[in-house]
């Protein structure tokens, strides 16, 4: 390996990230800060939202454009590894991703990662020079030379090193976990270096998953490994952590190896026990908002993403809460803790002609709830044909029609969706999961700079206390605990939504009455 | 209705109206986007809206089924439910109801079916359809007809005597303001059963908005098809939109326009985005092919639709078509457009005097060396306009429709 020259420097004006409050300049807690990519600047702690095959799940591009919770874009590689050389390297021009993909370079921070951050499947073992990916077509062998060009090609604001996650067979042996932990540090230096023999070391800002999985020993040697200095003889820069302008928290990993959240939180404060708590912090795989506030109370963390937000659109939960909660909002006194959204595929919603963002204060920002508001009113429409000025007038007339603003799209419209396997229910409930998500995030900086640490903490005790726990990794069967139910219930009726589905389905369903409704006599 | 014919070819049959309704206006003639359950599949209303329709359709069948009149009512209509502010047609629902549903019998008094809700015996009649349809509150609505298939000629007299019923029910409901019923010419392919029903139809016509052209898109042959649309816009009143019933693909548009056509509507484009299938003046491409995967043209450079004008790739949706609604999202902006615009051009051109032009234009920009299909030449020789008039391109007999398909190994 070489260490000619580095470009760190350039690097290194990428991405700016500073804390805001100097009290909270701590190595582990809850911290305010602005994260500045060219003209976007996102306060933090913020939302990351993770694509799929290049898409965010049921999302088009103007509904994309027209979320402000779409503000940093997690595009794992994998997929596109079905072609060589993949395709998004192909695109020309400036900001070739952002271009491929269709975010816009002025709206939307784009990371860069090889693999889906909340696949942990098993998966055939690394070698010391490559990662298996995943695609359509089976498993890929990635190496980091490969990972260079596919990102200088792709230029994406924040670029990830590989890093080798042991997937096989946990608990891992010592040797593992060396291994990994050489390995991720030999292809972060790979990324970071340049010489003459390497094509150009990428621009975007490198990030560093911490790795050491579920060995607190390990933790802290991979954490040494990236502050050791570097000999100045081969190195501009003092150390690998020198070129490293963020770090990665990977939950999933942890999570599918039965570690409990205090044991994660532990380790992962292990890892950053040495690191400069000046840096962001990206974390993939929070498993529902509970978990999420804990992370950022307990190790602190600037970018989160929300995979359940997209999980709970698909299966029909259209997300109610809010951060930090109101007393007003409570329904009745004494009564149990409440859910963090509606299964709006349940029968009750089918006359709920009430909007998806519940009782909120002034309302839900999101698409569903708003865009039928703005209708007619100068929206830009296509115009087919000369017939400009009858299309003027038959504007004018739907202005007429329109004029008292129409409420956005109800809980029983998408319960109806729902019912009849339309995806347009995904599409709305996926737009506004996000904006829950985003205001929830909101809600958590609101608290931090007005009430502080000890403020954040007595908030998070309230949010426990009103909703239970998202149950969103469950698939059936009893509710557990403090977990809700809702997911669980939801996916249950989406799988038979999906079973009956197609001619004869009210047939079908209609047996499956009659079969319930023994059931019942039989009790 | 307010109906005005604004503009006619000098040529062929081809006309430009404006259809004033309850909703806002719609230009004529158009293409209607088929939203069966209330949605055009992956879209808001708005996106739809923003696309430059100003008509759709929603199934009687499946919303009296789903969310059911009770719902609807409590929504205060289908628009309110799907928060669609512009024009809406239904169906009468006694297509599906063949199609769809198991031991329907067909008597006098109306359609005899079994329930799909209770298993039970249920009977569909003239009054409860357009009661149906009252309640749904759709701008158009159409009448009931008898569309069972070997004994056509009775279930056109059928038909007939269930349109009285209509009328008089539509009549006495008092929703003859905001609501416009159609009457449906059937007749299946027999010159002389068309005739008659078209005859005692015509009779009848104060008592409804529009005539429709049905019993056709069964799978006849095109040949027969076109003759018996010529046959049915040769005698329906001048001052009466024409609804020609299940077409969609951009050639037997242009036809069925210059054959005296208003509307018409389809699954078609938008059940081929969802398969990965987007359309071009150009012919269709079958964006599932690996030819495309490294393509990272636009769809069309020229297209106004969401999709084109950002410059999303061929590639790209061929990445994503078929595992990703977004991409199905994509693709169905796009061919719910280019029918627009196809529709659009038409009455640009009707309204500048240049309309065989344009067929001319769209036939050779569309199928190219491919060929045209016979049945197109031969539908628009009839009203005047010869395809092949300094062309030398080839004549394909049968359907020709332009497909792309995976090129041979």
């Amino acid at each position: 390996m070489h260490f000619l020259t580095w470009s760190s420097l350039a690097r290194m004006t990428r991405l700016q990230f500073a804390l805001t409050h100097p009290d909270q300049q701590t190595t582990f807690g809850p911290r305010l800060g602005t994260l500045v990519v060219r003209s976007i600047t996102l306060d933090t702690p913020t939302l990351l939202t993770s694509t799929s095959r290049g898409v965010i799940p049921h999302l088009s591009r103007d509904h994309v454009r027209k979320s402000p919770a779409l503000a940093w874009l997690h595009v794992p590689f994998e997929s596109f590894l079905e072609h060589t050389p993949p395709v998004p390297t192909l695109q020309p021009g400036p900001h070739p991703l952002h271009r491929f993909l269709g975010f816009k370079p002025d709206d939307h921070i784009l990371s860069f990662d090889l693999r889906d951050p909340a696949d942990v499947r098993e998966m055939p073992p690394n070698g010391n020079s490559h990662v298996s990916a995943m695609c359509l077509r089976g498993v890929r062998k990635i190496s980091p030379a490969q990972w260079r060009t596919y990102t200088n090609a792709c230029q994406p604001d924040i670029v990830a090193a590989l890093t080798d996650t042991p997937h096989r067979h946990p608990p891992f042996s010592q040797k593992r976990l060396t291994k990994s932990i050489d390995r991720s540090t030999a292809w972060l230096a790979n990324l970071l270096a340049t010489d003459d023999t390497l094509p150009p070391a990428p621009a975007p800002a490198v990030f560093v998953h911490l790795a050491g999985s579920t060995s607190h020993p390990a933790r802290a040697a991979f954490t040494a490994s990236l502050l050791e200095p570097l000999s100045p003889v081969n190195a501009a820069l003092p150390s690998l952590d020198a070129g490293v302008t963020g770090y990665i928290l990977d939950l999933a990993p942890l999570r599918a190896t039965a570690t409990a959240e205090p044991d994660s939180h532990s380790l992962l404060r292990t890892s950053l026990h040495a690191l400069p708590p000046t840096k962001p912090r990206l974390a993939h795989g929070t498993p529902g908002p509970h978990a999420l506030l804990r992370l950022l109370r307990d190790v602190g963390a600037d970018a989160v993403d929300a995979p359940w937000a997209i999980a709970a659109a698909a299966c029909g939960v259209s997300f109610d809460f809010e951060f930090p909660v109101r007393e007003t909002k409570r329904a009745e006194d004494g009564a149990g803790k409440e859910e963090l959204g509606c299964n709006l595929y349940d029968a009750r919603y089918a006359l709920d002609f009430g909007g998806l963002g519940g009782e909120r204060e002034g309302g839900c920002a999101c698409v569903a709830c708003t865009d039928a508001q703005d209708r007619g009113r100068g929206r830009k429409q296509i115009v087919h044909g000369t017939d400009a000025s009858e299309a003027a007038d038959a504007l004018a007339g739907a202005d007429a029609h329109g004029d008292e603003a129409l409420p956005g799209y109800t809980r029983a419209y998408v319960h109806h969706l729902l019912h009849t396997h339309e995806m347009g229910a995904h599409a709305l409930l996926a737009l506004h999961n996000l904006e829950i998500v985003r205001a929830f995030l909101a809600g958590v900086r609101r608290v931090l700079a007005a009430d502080g640490v000890t403020g954040f903490a007595r908030e998070v005790g309230r949010f426990e206390e009103r909703y239970l726990e998202l149950d969103a990794d469950a698939d059936g069967g009893e509710g557990e605990g403090d977990k809700g139910t809702v997911m669980r219930e939801a996916k249950v009726m989406w799988a038979e939504v999906e079973r009956a589905r197609g001619k004869g389905r009210l047939a079908r369903e209609r047996e499956k009455e009659k079969g319930r409704e023994k059931e019942d006599e039989s009790v | 209705m307010e109906f005005e014919v604004l503009a006619k070819c000098h040529t062929t049959r081809a006309r430009v109206s404006r259809m004033k309704l309850a909703h806002g206006i719609t230009m004529l003639p158009t293409f209607m986007p088929v939203a069966t359950q209330a949605a055009i599949k992956g879209l808001t209303s708005e996106q739809v809206e923003s696309l430059g329709v100003s008509l759709i359709l929603n199934n009687t069948y499946h919303l009296n089924l789903r969310p059911g009149l009770k719902i609807l009512r409590a929504a205060g209509g289908a628009h309110n439910f799907q928060r669609w502010n512009r024009n809406l047609l239904t169906d009468s629902g006694g297509f599906q109801l063949v199609s769809l549903s198991k031991f329907t019998t067909i008597t006098e008094e109306g359609a005899l079916f079994e329930s799909p809700f209770t298993g039970e015996p249920t009977m569909l009649t003239p009054e409860e359809s357009i009661s149906i349809q009252h309640t749904i509150g759709a701008d158009i609505i159409m009448q009931l007809d008898d569309v069972v298939g070997p004994r056509v000629g009775e279930a056109m007299e059928r038909s007939i005597r269930w349109l009285d019923r209509c009328i008089a029910h539509h009549r006495s409901s008092g929703k003859e303001d905001t609501q416009n019923l159609f009457a449906i010419v059937q007749g299946g392919l027999d010159p002389q059963l068309r005739d008659r029903c078209l005859d005692e139809m015509i009779k009848r016509k104060d008592g409804v908005a529009g005539f429709a052209i049905g019993g056709l898109s069964g799978g006849e042959e095109k040949d027969v098809f076109w003759r018996v649309i010529k046959q049915c816009t040769g005698k329906l009143p001048e001052d009466r939109p024409r609804y020609s019933m299940g077409v969609g693909f951009a050639e037997d548009l242009l036809v069925c326009v210059a054959l005296g056509v208003d509307m018409a509507d389809c699954v078609f484009p938008t059940r081929t985005a969802r398969f990965g299938v987007a359309l071009t003046h150009r012919g269709p491409l079958n964006l599932r092919l690996s030819k495309h995967a490294k393509d990272l043209r636009p769809i069309d450079a020229a297209c106004p639709c969401p999709t084109c004008s950002d410059g999303t790739s061929r590639a790209i949706l061929h990445h994503t078509v078929t595992h990703e609604t977004a991409a199905a999202h994509a693709l169905t902006l796009h061919n719910i457009t280019f029918q627009a615009q196809v529709m659009g051009r038409a009455r640009t051109a009707i309204m500048n005097g240049t309309f065989p032009d344009y067929l001319k234009t769209f036939f050779a920009e569309y199928f190219g060396d491919d060929g045209y299909p016979e049945w197109c030449v031969n539908a628009l020789q009839s009203v005047g306009v010869d395809l092949l008039e300094h062309n030398n391109v080839k004549v394909v007999p049968g359907r020709g429709a332009k497909w792309e398909y995976a090129e041979p190994l």
